[in-house]
């Protein structure tokens, strides 16, 4: 049994808590026995980009310091996310001492008297990295191939920039189309599957958000998409909500979903409208 | 007190020294930023232009809108090929006005509803109100 240490985050815990159910049932399904951080503080969903924002660290920074405790009484070293915001954060945060020395000292000095400082040894990865390398069980895992299922994989910035925390080649990703091949879809390639839905812009400036999910989604249909899989709950919101193409046909579904359909988890049909084939 | 929100290039440049460990000189004016930028569009100053600007001028950081529009997706940062990280630039001058009590937006004009998820309000938080 392999144990890793859980990171759930904000939307994950409470706006998409399905996403949460299937991806545990998917992990133990997998053999993983996964471990909630026992006090884990938000993320605040954007790290620290200048170098002199620290409190933009402290939340990373103290849910790190408690984590590696847990660890080793779990003898684990392994710290999990679902949400690409939470893997960006944290990653970042956790590479704080080797890159940012002076940053790192001064977030340890103010959380003196709260935590002990992190000093290194966890290794944060998102689950998309995990399905990359459990490929093959995920395989014998399959009871409804997606076989037929035009599929675009949407990554968002999140897992990809900065490229020092990249999961994969941020240039051309080609993770989460591995996984969809796994499955039995035909994994759509298409030019803008890294490129900015519009973030936060959903509360001020929805224009934008409205333009750029147009572009994403236009773009996957023209590949010859029917559904695009995301693993960003945030992109997840804005294509799902700001694109009219949406209303024509095209789905946007978050990954897990599309996984836990493959694996007999719970159905994606009545999300997609579509009759899946089943093997 | 009063507060300053025109800065000389030379405050501007040191600012952003000091907050990015970039150097604004070293920008070569290529137009890489602008081209992959998916905010350009909605900015009334594009990434390469800001830069150029605040190498050769004062600027009045209240009125830049370019600066509340970036999403740091981190582009910019991770193309540059002088190192410059115009997105770096950009956070810089947008924690320069938060902390001068400038706020390009109150919560009160946000349509949020019971849909709206916690991390876009967490991170529009983070980014828009410092």
């Amino acid at each position: 049994m392999k144990t890793l240490l859980y990171y759930p985050g904000c939307s994950i815990k409470k706006d998409f808590t399905d996403i949460e159910k299937a991806s545990m049932s998917l992990l133990s399904a997998l053999g993983y026995t996964v471990i909630e951080i026992e006090n884990w503080y938000c993320c605040g969903g954007f790290s620290s980009i200048t170098l002199l924002d620290h409190v933009k660290q402290v939340g990373a920074f103290r849910t790190l310091s408690i984590a590696s405790k847990q660890s080793i009484k779990l003898s684990t070293n392994t710290i999990l996310t679902l949400c690409p915001f939470c893997y960006n954060v944290l990653k970042r945060a956790s590479t704080l001492q080797v890159n940012e020395p002076g940053v790192y000292r001064r977030v340890a000095e103010y959380l003196k008297d709260d935590v002990e400082p992190y000093s290194g040894g966890l290794s944060i990865i998102h689950l998309v990295e995990l399905l990359v390398a459990e490929l093959d069980n995920l395989k014998k895992l399959v009871k409804n191939s997606l076989k037929g299922l035009r599929i675009a994989a949407y990554y968002g910035c999140m897992l990809l920039r900065p490229k020092n925390v990249a999961i994969d080649n941020p240039e051309n990703p080609l993770s989460i189309e591995k996984v969809l091949e796994v499955l039995g879809a035909e994994p759509v390639d298409f030019p803008y599957k890294t490129y900015c839905c519009g973030a936060f812009h959903t509360l001020g400036e929805a224009e934008i958000v409205s333009y750029n999910s147009t572009k994403i989604i236009k773009s996957a249909i023209d590949a010859g998409a029917t559904i695009i899989a995301t693993p960003c709950p945030l992109c997840l919101y804005n294509l799902q909500r700001y694109s009219p193409y949406v209303e024509a046909g095209i789905k946007v579904l978050h990954l897990v979903d599309v996984i836990a359909h493959a694996i007999g988890l719970h159905s994606i049909n009545k999300l997609i409208n579509l009759k899946i084939n089943s093997k | 007190m009063e507060v300053k929100l025109v800065l000389t290039r030379t405050e501007l440049n040191e600012y952003i020294k000091e907050y990015t460990g970039r150097s604004l000189s070293a920008c070569m004016q290529c137009g890489l930023c602008t081209a992959v930028c998916p905010m350009s569009r909605f900015m009334d100053v594009h990434p390469a232009a800001l830069i150029r600007l605040l190498q050769v001028s004062d600027v009045d950081i209240s009125k830049l809108k370019a600066i509340w529009v970036c999403t740091s997706c981190m582009t910019c940062v991770d193309r540059c090929p002088r190192d410059v990280a115009p997105g770096m630039v950009i956070e810089t001058l947008r924690l320069l006005a938060l902390r001068r009590g400038i706020e390009p937006r109150s919560y009160s004009e946000m349509p949020i509803d019971i849909n709206t998820p916690t991390l876009l309000l967490v991170s529009y938080s983070r980014k828009l109100t410092g």
